[in-house]
């Protein structure tokens, strides 16, 4: 995974906010490398992440697939009717065009790296702007790993490449290795 | 580039500095 940004998507509103979405849906944008990891791999992780067996409550909590081209419409197409077979029940997830996003609000990006503002400090001084500290494939790793993803291993072949002091470095691996256990 | 913004650069982690040849783009909403 490259960069990971939260923000609202699928709507018309112009310059949603999270007090005033509109007719936009909270969204994830992932940008990744295909070589490394597929489309379909990640829509496996987006149907295992949550359940849209009913209809949602308003837009904002909508599911939605927004494919970029037409081999992630048909991918994921294929997917929901893949899904829907397995679960035995309808999926409302809208499959639709991707017509733009807007960034969420900072206090809305990298939560797991806000919970250790030791690390979060070192990766703002080099990213003070809030556009370049959510694109940055450094933070995004970062608050990967300290919300549970990736193995203490990997951590360990990467761990010099991601920006961190020598006291950053070893809380983050500390803080990795304790919760691997 | 003014000075702070020349040493940001020089500081900039090297997985951010690594070039990827083909990047791409996924959008979604989980409810």
């Amino acid at each position: 995974m490259l960069r990971t940004r939260v923000g609202y998507a699928g709507g018309t509103t112009q310059n949603p906010t999270y007090g005033s979405l509109g007719d936009h849906s909270e969204t994830i944008q992932i940008e990744y490398d295909p070589a490394v990891i597929s489309y379909s791999a990640l829509l496996d992780v987006f149907w295992g992440s949550h359940r849209p067996t009913r209809p949602a409550w308003s837009r904002q909590y909508a599911s939605a697939v927004f494919y970029h081209n037409e081999e992630q419409k048909r991918l994921a197409l294929e997917g929901k009717v893949r899904h829907e077979a397995n679960l035995g029940q309808k999926i409302y997830t809208d499959i639709a065009p991707f017509t733009g996003f807007h960034l969420a609000e900072d206090y809305h990006q990298k939560h797991q790296l806000r919970r250790v503002p030791e690390l979060e400090r070192e990766l703002r001084a080099i990213y003070p702007e809030l556009g370049d500290f959510v694109g940055s494939t450094a933070v995004t790793r970062v608050n990967g790993y300290l919300g549970g993803y990736g193995t203490l291993e990997r951590l360990q072949t990467e761990i010099e490449d991601l920006g961190l002091s020598v006291a950053g470095r070893k809380l983050l691996l500390d803080i990795v290795a304790a919760s691997r256990r | 580039m003014n000075t702070s913004t020349t040493v940001r650069q020089a500081l900039k982690p090297p997985v951010d500095v690594a070039v990827h040849s083909q990047t791409q783009t996924a959008t979604f909403a989980l409810g």
